[in-house]
């Protein structure tokens, strides 16, 4: 039972070292990586030095250097977000469009949409407002004799000449 | 004498504008009319003298005065008259300058026509201008002169200094004599200079006076001073003694400091120094060798107009919140100062409107990345007061229609100007640094400071007049689809799309490098996800809004007359399905919607024009071109209106077309080979190196040819300029080879050529999908403008007086 037992965990060693290989590939460095693979990437950057100039269209010598960093990462078999991951570690945030520090990205995407918000419930709650003072204006208005109602050529028609004349 | 004359007339500008600021305000206050004529003359008078001072300058830029600081850093002797024109506004101080005079423009304008009909206004929107002018000037004057000029100071830690006035000691540095100018290095030795050389091919000393150095093939990396290196490119001639074979070939290296030692080693082995003996009468120019001209990427014809339109812009909208604070300050707060400021508003949004679209497109021409708008702070903040400008041209006509809204349009009038100052100041203070931006000046802080003071007393004077119940609107809101609320909502989403854009240039980046020390920018990572919802809810509103009617509408009568254009919507989505879908066959289910949802917008103009034009042909008897023209003439704002909204669905079209559905790729070709991308095949066949301009740009151009489905369609030669006198890494300027149709921009930018073999080069190639449409969009959205500024037409003045007197007739009958 004993020798059972030792095949079987290292039958398990075996595949799970296969499994482990398989979540970590071995670097490629013979993969071709296209410049279109490497300005794929690099599009979504920004340059380290140029302030808001995209890595793919800097026309420095260093950011010639890092699409070059760029390539040869996706020939060891990194993914684009470990390769942004690894940008910002080194330069920080502001190399990417949207921060990757946790807290900085919730600022800066959630303050827009909170200040939406706060600014549709603002104007919401007018119109309510409004809408209380025209029921209230409706009940104390004093009777009015029915009109017949105009056909509808002619309601816009009157609305164009109103409109017409400014 | 024309640097002095333009110095002095814009410092008594300032004069003249601090004068009429008092006159104006003391004369209204105590009812003097001739202090207030006299204010009012004195901001005339204030145009007058700027409009002569830039004069000035712009004679300084065509005879080339090197002398002053600001002709020597945006032109150079070989740039041609047309860019040279265009470098009075290419820099700093020029165009503060330039931007003063604008401003100035306009304030003269208001007054002259504005004047008799604004009376009571008038005084106070003036002085208003006046302070803002002011403010200007005196950054212009104390801060960024563009008069200073370039001083030589010998004994000095700087030899070159530029200053307005003459600094001890210094000689102008476009006119000194040799001797003069030598005599830095002589001055302990009686007006001789003794400079032992230890070099290889010539080793000798110079006892003599004026010593100059002339070398062939010098090593570029020998360090010489600046200051130095800069009177040896100006020597005007040279007397070389030694035995040069050739000396038109001498490059003149430089005047030596005492002990200055050139090593062998600095110089090749075909180096040969010569001793230059130079008369010591002989006038020297300091100055002008080393002009570079302007940013390459300046001189483009884009930039003849894009800032000048964008500029106009930004200072148009003085008028509006001139009149608008004039308003609050007055006490008249009908819709006069609207009336008063209408036209000016529209002509400011169109300028900045016309601003954004030639930069677009000077971005498309010239930078290089196959777009036309890349979120940058710079453009954004020239995107933000036009998005408030736009809320506030709506939001006025409420207010003129139904007496709603005043509290409101005073903020968007006033938040449109405070956006233009911070616009102003975030990109002239290198708040946030860009292609776009100035460099970083003292002038951040006096323009920080001014932002504040600015909108701080304005929102003041609003809230103090709201307190006083001065600011009550005459309805209420009754109805929540009528076109004041929907009106509201637009205006809504205009504010909510300009805290959007604000926060993702200027909120997020500051925060987080003031309060946690990070550097963060925002890119369209941030943007898409975040103006395009409100682009759409904008676009859905601007094809619902004009058919609600003022006052109430029901949804019944809402929905029906949405019916035609969602149909035509729909029917042209069909049209649009190929326009959607990817080479591969995909279609692009979210792109199609976006077809239709900016679709509608334009359908619904389109139909609300024949619409009208359908009821007085049934009314009226009128033919239908008869009717057509009288609608458009008897409001012209409102179909003008609409063909701004034909405007920028067209502009919608090109947006979605070239943002979803760009393809790029990068190749590396040898001459004679091809690739291909979708069904276009593209061919190398050579390279045409080293073509030297007028303008001593150095051309490298590759020359294409471009066939689809085997078919050739164009030739194209993307190229580089390079430019040989300016600073490394602002010296070249991409300019891309494209052809163009409606339907796509085969856009093909020549990347480089020379790092494999000298055969091959490198080309990275764009189709972007109806980009063209933009620009259309742009020219449909500027005749829309313009043709809003056309007088409504009234009845003939001879009718118009009939009835008038008829009316007084009447009146006296009544009264009898």
């Amino acid at each position: 039972m004993w020798r059972s037992l030792i095949i079987i965990m290292i039958l398990m060693g075996i595949v799970g070292a296969g499994v482990a290989q398989e979540a970590t590939p071995e670097p490629n460095p013979t993969r071709p990586v296209t410049v279109d693979e490497v300005n794929k990437v690099a599009k979504d950057m920004f340059c380290p030095v140029c302030e808001n100039i995209p890595l793919d269209t800097c026309g420095t010598a260093a950011c010639a250097d890092w699409r070059n960093e760029i390539r040869l990462f996706l020939e060891q078999g990194m993914t684009e977000e470990e390769i942004r991951t690894d940008f910002v570690r080194r330069f920080g945030d502001r190399v990417v469009g949207v921060p990757q520090d946790p807290f900085l990205n919730a600022l800066s995407v959630i303050t827009p949409w909170v200040l939406v918000a706060i600014g549709l419930v603002v104007v919401f709650s007018s119109f309510r407002t409004w809408a209380r003072y025209k029921a209230h204006a409706v009940a104390n208005a004093p009777e009015t004799p029915t009109v017949t109602p105009a056909s509808k050529q002619n309601q816009f028609l009157d609305q164009l000449e109103e409109d017409l004349k400014g | 004498m024309f640097t002095e004359l333009g110095l002095l007339t814009e410092f008594f500008s300032l004069l003249a504008a601090l004068y009429a600021i008092v006159a104006l305000v003391l004369g209204e206050r105590n009812k003097n009319e001739a202090l207030v004529q006299s204010g009012r003359n004195a901001a005339l008078l204030n145009f007058g003298l700027l409009a002569f001072s830039s004069g000035m300058l712009m004679i300084d830029i065509i005879l080339q005065r090197y002398e002053v600081r600001y002709v020597w850093s945006v032109t150079s002797p070989d740039m041609p008259m047309f860019f040279r024109l265009t470098a009075l506004w290419g820099s700093q101080a020029g165009s503060l300058l330039f931007w003063s005079v604008l401003m100035s423009g306009f304030s003269a304008g208001a007054v002259w026509l504005n004047w008799k009909t604004h009376r009571r206004l008038m005084p106070y929107a003036t002085a208003y201008m006046m302070a803002v002018v002011a403010f200007f000037v005196a950054i212009s004057v104390f801060l960024e002169n563009p008069f200073s000029r370039w001083w030589y100071v010998p004994n000095s830690d700087e030899d070159m200094v530029s200053a307005v006035f003459r600094p001890e000691n210094s000689y102008p540095a476009n006119d000194l004599s040799v001797a003069e100018f030598l005599s830095r290095f002589s001055a302990s030795q009686q007006g001789f200079v003794t400079i032992p050389l230890e070099i290889a091919p010539i080793d000798a000393q110079f006892p003599v006076q004026g010593v100059f150095l002339a070398a062939r093939d010098l090593n570029p990396e020998l360090m010489i001073p600046s200051s130095v290196l800069m009177t040896a490119q100006a020597l005007p001639e040279m007397v070389a003694i030694g035995d040069l074979e050739d000396q038109s070939t001498l490059v003149p290296l430089s005047v030596l400091a005492d002990g200055t030692t050139i090593r062998a080693s600095d110089l090749p082995p075909t180096a040969r120094l010569a001793p230059v003996l130079l008369d010591p009468n002989m006038r020297l120019d300091l100055v002008r060798g080393s002009a570079m001209g302007l940013n390459p990427l300046l001189r483009h014809f884009g930039m003849a107009i894009h800032p000048p339109m964008l500029y106009l812009g930004f200072v148009g909208f003085i008028v509006p919140f001139a009149f608008a604070m004039a308003a609050l300050a007055s006490g008249d707060l009908s819709t006069n100062w609207i009336k008063a400021s209408r036209r000016w508003t529209l002509f400011a949004w169109l300028t900045l409107g016309l601003g954004l679209i030639l930069g677009g497109r000077w971005a498309y021409d010239v930078l290089g990345w196959g777009g036309y708008w890349g979120w940058d702070p710079v453009e954004n903040a020239a995107f933000l007061p036009w998005l408030i400008g736009t809320a506030f041209i709506h939001s006025v006509m409420i207010q003129e229609k139904r007496g709603m809204l005043k509290t409101w349009n005073m903020f968007l009038a006033v938040g449109t100007f405070s956006a233009v100052i911070f616009g102003t100041f975030a990109t002239r203070s290198g708040l946030i640094e860009s292609v776009h931006s100035f460099a970083r000046s003292g002038i951040g802080f006096p323009m920080f400071a001014f932002w504040v003071t600015v909108t701080a007393i304005s929102v003041w004077l609003i809230l103090w007049r709201r307190r006083r119940g001065e600011l009550r609107d005459e309805h209420q809101f009754t109805n929540l689809l009528s076109r004041e609320a929907l009106f509201v909502l637009n205006n809504f989403i205009f504010v909510a799309l300009f805290i959007a854009i604000f926060w993702g240039s200027f909120g997020a980046p500051i925060v987080s490098e003031i309060f946690m020390d990070t550097n963060i920018t925002l890119g369209k990572e941030y943007f898409l996800p975040v103006v395009t919802p409100l682009f759409i809810a904008l676009y859905i509103l601007m094809g619902i809004a004009p058919l609600s009617a003022w006052g109430a509408t029901s949804l019944k009568r809402l929905g029906i007359s949405l019916v035609i254009p969602l149909v035509l919507t729909a029917i042209t989505m069909v049209l649009f399905i190929p326009l959607s879908t990817y080479e591969d066959g995909v279609l692009n289910i979210l792109a199609l919607f976006g077809y239709g949802i900016v679709l509608f917008g334009g359908w619904v103009a389109v139909y609300e024009t024949y619409r009208g034009a359908m009821a007085r042909i049934s009314a009226h008897g009128e033919s239908l071109p008869v009717a057509f023209i009288t609608l458009m003439r008897r409001n012209p704002r409102r179909y003008g209106g609409y063909m701004i909204h034909i405007g920028i669905t067209v502009i919608g079209i090109g947006v979605i077309g070239s943002t979803i559905f760009q393809d790029e790729t990068t190749q590396t070709l040898s001459a004679g080979e091809s690739f291909i991308i979708q069904n276009y095949e593209v061919r190398y066949d050579g390279l045409e190196e080293g073509q030297v301009t007028q303008d001593g740009r150095i051309m490298d151009i590759a020359n294409l040819t471009v066939f689809r489905n085997g078919q050739e369609i164009a030739q194209l030669r993307p190229r580089r300029d390079f430019f040989p006198n300016v600073d490394e890494g602002m010296n070249s300027m991409t300019i891309a080879g494209s052809h163009s149709t409606l339907e796509n921009d085969f856009y093909v930018l020549l990347v480089s050529w020379e790092t494999i073999t000298e055969n091959s080069a490198t080309f990275k190639v764009y189709i972007n999908p109806l980009v063209n449409l933009v620009w259309w969009g742009g020219l449909i959205l500027i005749a829309g403008t313009v043709f809003s500024f056309f007088p409504k037409e009234t009845l003939p003045a001879r009718i118009r007086q009939r009835a008038k007197q008829a009316d007084e007739l009447i009146l006296k009958g009544v009264s009898a």
